[in-house]
């Protein structure tokens, strides 16, 4: 026996690391996230490009022109493709769910659900697709909290019909997260229809939303 | 060198150039998007010194990080001043310690950060172990948030966390107390007091989970009396 | 590893995204266990976890329909765990642990006091980063050696003996411990 073989010992070792982490639903999202952000941040990868200058070198004597030739079209695909970019990965959808009682921030029961889940084997929610609507008025708003890290340019929202209203829709974990919208960049502004966050430890106005699992 | 050699080397180099000319250098070297773990938006030098060192020492504490960049972020972010940024990721770097010996330290970051959020709320670490012992293997972070959620709305901590308990141990989900969370503040909001409406929701809750119990035919729930 | 329905990997190829959120939800348990008992740190094993499903996401399309998805996920769960240790390395003070470690009495000692699970995982950590990998992908992940050869890029005699040398370590500071379990 060379000695890697399971005897009683590694039988026991083996009983104590094989049971598995729970999956917590909020990794799993995180990771999703990264993989959406992931996407969108990069360009079409040029594979189809790649192949045809792997084909045009592979051939033999390449010259001097050639070569020449091949990096003036090299710089040209090169502007097309960083021109390119992916669209953004849009949160997984499945078929909506049974409306939920529940309002959205601003105190709006979105017409259709509002909440779209994604589900395991088990029907534990791993991620959840939230609206947040803002009435206001500015150039543009953001949407920051907890789920982005507080950056302030990482979630744009959409103005809805050149009206007052904005609008973004964001993957959460179920569970308590904080937000707040700002206002061209620089003006804080709680959701004056969900439940102020105290800020204990920096004083700006915030928002809470606790999110449902289903 | 030979000229077969020669030839190879001088067709990887237009290889490499051709790749850093149409950008796929970066599509192949591109890192993944992950959580910001510098400290470069802290313009002033010497916070950024102090909370490297907080920082380090959570980290040789195995004290997860992500909520400390996440809190110092929020300050820049707030446009806060250096000390209040300090102050404010020290204290949470202790919270943070104490949320993670009480949950144990299997617990995922998301969970030692909620608890910590807990924490900062006044409810006590003693609360957090005994939620523990009701889901030891199942994440705490949404019971949690609902607790956090209950003392800012004004229910008291000892109220919030007993009665939350006795849900979980009564077989409540994560969505039911999300739900109970989301009806008590729909009645404060209506003027109902917090500790009445969290109170009459709670027994509500109870209603409902011993009657699906009676439905599996379990044992019949009695309602706990109201804690002090 | 949880057994994944046959065509989803071919659904999340042709980009299903509800597909490959499934995939992940049902590949996250196992690939946290081995990254956290690769890297030791929860932070850092999720970190790992989840900059390898960011990659199998990017490189997805290249993955050779009917080929076995399970290998290919462990190669590159495999390389962000190792890339974590090196990139700790750096950074902290490196602690030479050789083929045996330092302080076995201590090992065996705080084993009575703690459970095995502890103590295991105590030893672990001691183990050379190839050892440890090579015991976690043969009698925890219960792959083939041939997986593991095309994990890792080592040959069959090299992977065998990393594994035996992790026993015989296993065997050698955990034989002095007795459990009822």
């Amino acid at each position: 026996m060379i000695g890697d073989e399971r005897d009683e010992l590694i039988e026991r070792v083996r009983h104590t690391l094989t049971p598995l982490p729970p999956a917590d639903p909020q990794s799993v999202a995180r990771v999703l996230s990264a993989i959406a952000e992931d996407a969108a941040a990069l360009p079409a990868r040029p594979t189809v490009w790649i192949a045809r200058v792997r084909a045009l070198l592979s051939r033999p004597m390449l010259s001097l022109s050639g070569v020449g030739a091949i990096a003036v079209l090299a710089l040209m695909l090169g502007y097309g493709l960083r021109s390119q970019t992916r669209a953004p990965a849009a949160v997984p959808e499945l078929a909506a769910v049974d409306a939920f009682d529940a309002l959205t921030p601003m105190g709006l029961r979105v017409p259709r659900p509002a909440l779209q889940a994604m589900t395991n084997d088990a029907g534990a929610v791993a991620v959840v697709a939230v609206d947040f609507v803002f009435e206001g008025s500015g150039e543009r708003v953001s949407l920051v909290g907890d789920f982005n890290n507080w950056a302030v340019d990482s979630t744009p929202m959409q103005r809805i019909d050149s009206g007052p209203l904005w609008s973004v829709t964001v993957p959460l974990t179920p569970g308590r997260h904080v937000y707040a919208f700002v206002v061209d960049g620089e003006h804080w502004q709680a959701d004056p229809n969900a439940t102020s966050a105290p800020d204990a430890d920096f004083g700006k106005p915030g928002s809470v939303i606790m999110v449902p699992p289903r | 060198m030979n000229a077969t050699h020669g030839r190879g080397t001088a067709r990887r180099a237009v290889f490499i150039g051709l790749l850093l000319a149409t950008g796929a250098w970066r599509v192949l070297h591109a890192q993944p998007a992950r959580v910001s773990g510098d400290l470069s938006e802290v313009a002033d030098g010497r916070t950024r010194a102090v909370l490297l060192a907080v920082v380090r020492d959570a980290e040789a504490n195995g004290i997860p990080l992500a909520p400390l960049y996440g809190k110092i972020r929020e300050g820049t972010a707030k446009q806060s001043p250096p000390d209040r940024i300090t102050d404010a990721v020290r204290a949470l770097a202790t919270r943070l310690t104490r949320s993670r010996e009480a949950l144990a330290s299997a617990s995922s970051v998301d969970e030692i950060a909620a608890g910590a959020e807990a924490l900062q709320v006044g409810v006590p670490a003693s609360a957090l172990r005994r939620l523990r012992q009701v889901w030891p293997a199942q994440p705490l972070t949404v019971p949690l948030g609902v607790v956090t959620e209950l003392v800012a709305y004004g229910v008291s901590a000892s109220h919030a966390t007993a009665r939350v308990r006795e849900l979980m141990e009564s077989g409540a989900t994560n969505a039911q107390l999300v739900v109970l969370s989301t009806r008590v503040q729909s009645d404060i909001v209506s003027g109902t007091a917090a500790s009445t409406a969290f109170e009459r929701r709670a027994r509500s809750a109870f209603g409902v989970l011993s009657a699906q119990q009676a439905k599996t035919g379990s044992t019949i729930l009695a309602i706990p009396p109201r804690p002090d | 590893m949880t057994k994944l329905p046959s065509d989803l990997i071919d659904q999340a190829r042709a980009g299903d995204r509800h597909a490959f959120a499934r995939l992940v939800e049902l590949c996250y348990p196992r690939a946290l266990r081995f990254a956290r008992q690769m890297v030791g740190q929860s932070e850092d094993a999720e970190e790992a976890v989840q900059d390898s499903f960011v990659r199998v996401h990017r490189y997805l399309d290249g993955f050779k329909p009917g080929a076995a998805f399970e290998p290919w996920f462990f190669r590159i769960l495999a390389n962000r765990c190792r890339t974590m240790l090196e990139k700790r390395r750096r950074h902290r003070a490196v602690i030479e642990y050789g083929e045996v470690p330092p302080n076995a009495a201590e090992i065996v000692q705080a084993a009575t006091d703690v459970d095995l699970h502890h103590a295991v995982l105590r030893v672990l950590d001691t183990l050379p980063t190839e050892q440890r990998e090579a015991f976690l992908l043969r009698h925890i992940e219960d792959l083939s050696y041939e997986d593991m050869m095309d994990i890792t890029g080592a040959g069959l005699s090299a992977l065998r003996m990393r594994v035996k040398r992790a026993c015989d370590t296993l065997r050698e500071q955990l034989t002095e411990v007795h459990y009822d379990r």
